[in-house]
């Protein structure tokens, strides 16, 4: 039985109105480098969450080395050989390599004094050991990426973890570091170390990992050996069902051109982005994480200067210097992350509605509190805002709920351009909905609607015309047919194209 | 049997109030917008109380007091307003007592040239009473722009900015001074910006300071409460990044801000130079403490996004009843900080203890 380094049997994990996981099971080899794939959603890091003891798991089990333990805190999972290299590092810049591994399970004199010595020692032991070879007494802020990424892995080893989990873990690295790690984690698993590997990046994935687990909604999708499939069969396995029909889409027909891009960049995050934009028109913006799309979004909008490049609104040249210049202009944005840079939670509704135009509830820079208040309770009826309570603050709202309210914020600004950021993320499926409704009310209104989403489903069951962004650039457009379909292979197409599958021209 | 079960379930009835119910909406009140005035009540109550018992005559509750009182706590009051929109940003300004000195030192000088026989036309419209409150006003508000301008442009925190322009202001006030007073000012600046109205002969009159920080606190308290300027301070201080993409220009209201907080010190200024009859270069230090505590006991939160003006002029009062108090009573002086200690420490217990209901 203790053939497996690791398995979770019949995992499942239910949010509230999601079952996010359903009977999941994993198993790992001793040695093994195991990839684990599937869309954003379907239930990768809740299951690494409860593994590493983050998240509590409502059915199932785990066992290690043939023993059934029970995981309750990160500090069990690490009892139990199971350490995690986060993907953004977990690391205090401050300190050094020493200090960081050593964080919390100092090597002390007596009284708690601590030994740097030993520490520093055995540090450049476990560093040397990955092959890495650089001085553990700096900061570990003046190391790269890539060195910061092997001091976390050190860290997680010196607690002899034999299950080590990678979640992304080449997202930030050069194409050189990427080998490096590679070669590193091959050593490891000679050792008898088992990873688990958490990746988009098929070609990764076939380079490093010896199995595959797929998860699609919760579920798991099969197990399979690399060596005896390829990249079509796990993205059938990732893509699986059709687009349900909880997109309700109208399509509108379109009329003029409201905004042209021409030739945008932005160093690192942006090359060449053109398009064009049309009232009535719904433009998804596709991708994986860090392909731009978050920059795009933002030098639209204003909040980031690109390199150089054109914009054109109604066919007038326009420049954004600054947001208030954007917003002047009618153009609104829904930022992926409502709370630091949608709201002000400790605001009332009527006061975050108004905020960027308390000119049209003022006169004389003297604010009318009525007028803001029968503003919100018009948006409170037209979105169906829940409660519809003006004075409530906004860090009371539920998540679909403070959508609403920041929608409402752009509503009441005349925004004519709305730039939807991960516009239903942490959202419930009946606010979510409702939220696909009010896109489809507002292209119908002449607006215009471009939206960034990871969450694929979304993106082709509300566009009209979708981008596919991979590092910076705009690598393929998709088109509804005539009669509004979209091709049968739509969803492979564009996994494809996001994971570079399909060589850049 | 089955309509004995489910007869309590439908019928409900009014529910007994648990004393723990009853309990948590007393702290309720006592945290909210009133404790503070709970507080203040309190304070008076053991004051007039104990006036009578100690002393057996009543020196706390009468007019003259109580205007003294007001007095005492004008300048604070003052500083304090400007340091609430500050605080309200999420910001702090460490310099107010520097700015007080500096802007003071202006004043009294100007004061004292247009006094001289055969001065110019010029100098005696600066030297008037409006002339010289403006100054005041104008020197305190440059010095709020150095603030901001450092704290928006070159993105400083405000906390090292302040702390840095608090020494750079002194010393300035210092040079200019070469560390002597400026005295012999004219009666009718002192007379005036440390009087008082309505004199009759059993009655002192109200005195001017506390006049002019009353009007003060009513302005901008409507500022901050119903003006684009106030709502934008909030906004500012609750999330800046929002209120960027939102298209607030948080630098220039940010800056404004800390301008309204110098101008608020140059009127200070204005006042004590005519209280103490001198400009001096040491005048108003510790004044940033004291308006911070103000401000902090008045429920203006420290991380921002939440203050009154209100509960400022409360705080100030507060604290300068305490002072009062404990020198009709001839405790030792010490006791007041230790008391004014704990009263901050309280006060700010209090409002996370609200935040976490």
């Amino acid at each position: 039985m203790a053939e497996f380094a690791l398995q979770m049997l019949n995992i499942s994990k239910v949010y509230p109105g999601v079952q996010a996981l359903d009977n999941v099971n994993l198993d790992v080899l001793p040695g093994e480098v195991h990839a684990l794939v599937g869309e954003n959603g379907a239930g990768k890091s809740t299951l690494m969450k409860i593994l590493f003891g983050a998240v509590s798991k409502d059915a199932g089990d785990i066992v290690v080395k043939g023993q059934s333990i029970s995981i309750h805190s990160p500090s069990d999972s690490q009892k139990h050989g199971i350490s995690m290299v986060h993907q953004e590092l977990n690391l205090i810049p401050q300190m050094n390599t020493a200090q960081n591994i050593f964080l919390g399970k100092e090597i002390t004199y007596a009284l708690g004094i601590t030994n740097p010595k030993t520490m520093r020692k055995a540090a450049r032991d476990l560093i040397h050991q990955l092959s890495a070879d650089f001085d553990v007494t700096v900061p570990v802020r003046r190391l790269s990426i890539a060195q910061r990424q092997m001091v976390e892995i050190a860290k997680a080893l010196s607690t002899n973890a034999d299950i080590l989990v990678m979640d992304e873990p080449t997202s930030s690295l050069t194409d050189r570091e990427i080998d490096d790690l590679f070669n590193t984690l091959r050593d490891l698993t000679q050792r008898g170390v088992s990873i688990i590997f958490v990746s988009h990046r098929m070609e990764e994935i076939f380079e490093i990992c010896n199995r595959v687990t797929v998860l699609r909604d919760g579920k798991n999708m099969g197990t399979r050996n690399l060596s005896e499939i390829n990249t079509d069969d796990i993205i059938q396995m990732m893509v699986g069902r059709d687009i349900s029909a909880m997109y309700p889409k109208v399509v509108v027909p379109q009329g003029r051109e409201i905004l042209r891009v021409e030739n945008i960049n932005l160093k690192g995050a942006l090359e060449n982005i053109n398009f064009s934009a049309h009232a009535g028109e719904v433009i998804g913006i596709a991708g994986l994480v860090g392909a731009g799309r978050t920059e795009l979004s933002e030098v639209l909008f204003g909040a980031r200067k690109a390199d150089s490049g054109y914009l054109f609104l109604n066919d007038m040249p326009v420049h954004f210097a600054t947001p208030r210049d954007a917003i002047q202009k009618g153009i609104g944005l829904l930022t992926a992350d409502r709370k630091e840079q949608g709201l002000v939670l400790n605001l009332p509704m009527t006061v975050n509605i108004s905020l960027s135009r308390v000119d049209k509830v003022a006169k004389a820079n003297i604010i009318n509190r009525a007028a803001q208040t029968k503003i919100a309770q018009k948006y409170i009826n037209e979105l169906s805002i829940r409660p519809g309570d003006t004075k409530r603050r906004a860090k009371f709202f539920s998540g679909g709920n403070q959508q609403k309210v920041v929608l409402a914020k752009w509503l009441f600004s005349d925004a004519q351009i709305l730039i939807f950021n991960e516009p239903t993320r942490g959202i419930d499926v009946g606010a979510k909905v409702e939220i696909y409704q009010l896109m489809n009310a507002l292209a119908a209104a002449g607006g215009c609607i471009i939206m960034i989403s990871s969450e694929l489903p979304e993106v082709i069951g509300m566009s009209d015309r979708i981008f596919v962004m991979r590092e910076g650039r705009f690598v393929q457009e998709f088109k509804r047919s005539d009669d509004h379909q979209w091709p049968e292979t739509i969803k492979s197409d564009i996994l494809r194209y996001a994971m570079g599958e399909v060589a850049l021209t | 049997m089955s309509t004995e079960t489910i007869s309590p379930a439908v019928s409900p009835l009014p529910a007994v109030k648990s004393r723990r119910e009853v309990v948590g909406k007393i702290l309720n009140v006592m945290l909210g917008r009133f404790g503070i005035i709970i507080a203040l009540g309190i304070l008076c109550a053991v004051l007039t109380i104990h006036s009578e018992n100690a002393l057996g005559r009543q020196v706390f509750l009468t007019d003259r007091n109580l205007l003294q009182i007001a007095l005492q706590a004008s300048i604070n009051i003052i500083i304090a307003v400007g340091m609430t929109f500050v605080i309200t940003t999420g910001g702090i300004d460490l310099s107010v007592g520097s700015i007080v000195a500096f802007a003071g030192i202006f004043v009294a000088s100007i004061a004292k040239e247009a006094d001289v026989e055969g001065a110019n036309q010029f100098i005696k419209i600066l030297g008037s009473l409006p002339g010289l409150l403006i100054i005041g006003v104008m020197i305190g508000a440059f010095c709020g722009l150095i603030n901001g301008g450092l704290i928006t442009l070159v993105r400083l925190p405000p906390f090292i900015v302040t702390l840095g322009t608090m020494s750079i202001f002194r010393g300035a006030t210092m040079i200019f001074t070469e560390g002597r007073p400026i005295y012999g000012l004219p009666n009718q600046f002192i007379n005036f910006f440390s009087g008082y109205v309505g004199q009759t002969e059993t009655f002192r009159g109200i005195p001017i300071p506390a006049i002019i920080a009353l009007i003060i606190a009513l302005i901008f308290g409507f500022v901050l409460n119903r003006t684009r300027l106030g709502e934008y301070t909030v906004a500012i201080g609750g999330n800046a990044e929002t209120a960027r993409l939102s298209g607030v220009r948080v630098q220039r209201y940010t800056t404004l801000v800390y301008v309204i907080c110098g101008a608020l010190c140059g009127v200070a200024a204005v006042i004590l130079t005519a209280r103490v009859s001198a400009a001096e270069a040491i005048a108003g230090q510790g004044y940033e403490l004291d308006a911070i505590a103000a401000t902090v006991i008045g429920g203006t939160s420290l991380s921002g996004g939440e203050g009154t003006i209100f509960g400022t002029v409360i705080g100030g009062l507060l604290m300068s009843v305490v002072r009062n108090g404990f020198n009709l009573f001839n405790v030792q002086v010490y006791w007041q900080q230790v008391i004014i200690g704990l009263v901050i420490v309280l006060a700010v217990t209090l409002d996370r203890l609200k935040k976490q209901q």
